[in-house]
């Protein structure tokens, strides 16, 4: 008898590992290594961390086309392609909402979008939503900040400022960045901003 | 002619000046429905604070461009009606662009004819304020805080009917 409640003891504590370790919307903390993944870019090419061999880190941004939040940054995401792809950081944006559920979200959408805006960074569609509950996006614009080593080294907000990029007197990913130049780890590491909510199959 | 325009000029600056208020501005409209802007959320922390130890407040977060948030919104409004009895305020804190509130806020209470007391929150430092919301919120909405006294329950959950609401209400 007791062995058996030793047993069952065993297999819950093994059950809890297993379902806390699977519990979706936990993702990635500071200091984690982010997995590859595989995704489908606006031109149809397939596009992977891996395709940049020399980086010296990666701009993960989680958007979409219509969140008003992720519209107010598009320019500001071009910009920081603009900026930091030949210093070594490109911007990779991934768009993980269902867009059965938000049809301005489509494939077809996000390529006009991408024509329209002139996005300069490949703009990723996480077909099968399996991409975003890895890292942890919880809302668009969400940013992920891996250095050479797909280490992540920050978490949050483009900048503290949404509505007027000129009022922003922080810009979280570009100090980031320069932390990451400088050998240091990011200060702020994680910050916090209002976004939309990811659209999920339910 | 110069020093009229210059007194134009003056004028014009001083009555601009007089709009950047940094106490909540009331509006009032031919029918009624009332508004506050917080310039700050420690202008809304200090209403949240006034309440007493009885009061039950449902403080809603939400915005006119949040589809969910806009869904959830007669739940809330059906709740209030069914405990007007009781000491229970349903604040709904709207976080719709300042650009925006004539455009879109306005038109959107004044057609839905909303009876929860409503608030436009315009702190763009989201970074400080959110975790004072509560440390567990990312930020997305809708996103609901259940408050009496010096309970707080948080949520950034959906709600589907009226009882999640009252399934909230009945843990405080």
């Amino acid at each position: 008898m007791k062995n058996f409640v030793l047993r069952f003891a065993m297999l819950l504590l093994t059950a809890s590992v297993l379902i806390s370790a699977t519990i979706p919307g936990d993702g990635y903390k500071i200091g984690d290594t982010a997995t590859d993944f595989e995704l489908k870019n606006v031109n149809g090419e397939m596009v992977s961390l891996s395709d940049y061999p020399d980086a010296k880190g990666y701009i993960v941004i989680f958007t979409c086309n219509e969140c008003p939040y992720a519209k107010m940054y598009e320019d500001r995401i071009n910009d920081l392609n603009n900026k930091y792809a030949s210093q070594g950081y490109p911007v990779i944006a991934i768009m993980p909402n269902d867009p059965n559920i938000q049809p301005g979200d489509s494939y077809e959408n996000m390529q006009q979008r991408a024509e329209s805006k002139g996005f300069t960074f490949p703009y990723l569609i996480d077909e099968g939503q399996e991409v975003f509950p890895q890292y942890g996006a919880s809302k668009t614009p969400h940013v992920f900040l891996l250095n050479a080593d797909k280490v992540v080294k920050y978490i949050g907000a483009i900048d503290n400022n949404a509505r007027d990029a000129a009022s922003a007197d922080q810009k979280y990913v570009e100090d980031a960045i320069q932390a990451l130049e400088a050998g240091n780890d990011p200060d702020p590491a994680t910050t916090k901003a209002i976004g939309c909510g990811i659209k999920v199959k339910s | 002619m110069y020093l009229l325009v210059f007194l134009l000029c003056q004028w014009l600056l001083s009555t601009s000046m007089t709009n950047v208020s940094p106490m909540p501005v009331k509006v009032k409209f031919s029918d009624s429905i009332e508004y506050k802007v917080f310039q700050s959320f420690e202008e809304l922390e200090a209403l949240l604070g006034e309440a007493s130890d009885e009061d039950i407040l449902v403080v809603n977060f939400w915005a006119t461009w949040c589809a969910p948030c806009v869904k959830e919104l007669p739940y809330f409004e059906s709740f209030l009606k069914t405990n007007q009895s009781k000491k229970i305020r349903v604040l709904l804190i709207s976080l719709d662009f300042p650009k925006h509130i004539q455009s879109r806020f306005v038109p959107f209470i004044e057609n839905h004819q909303l009876k929860s007391e409503l608030y436009v929150l315009d702190d763009p430092n989201e970074n400080e304020w959110i975790d004072k919301v509560d440390a567990s919120w990312s930020g997305t909405i809708p996103a609901t805080l259940f408050m009496k006294g010096d309970q707080r329950i948080f949520t950034d959950q959906e709600m589907h009917s009226v009882d999640d609401i009252e399934h909230y209400i009945k843990k405080l």
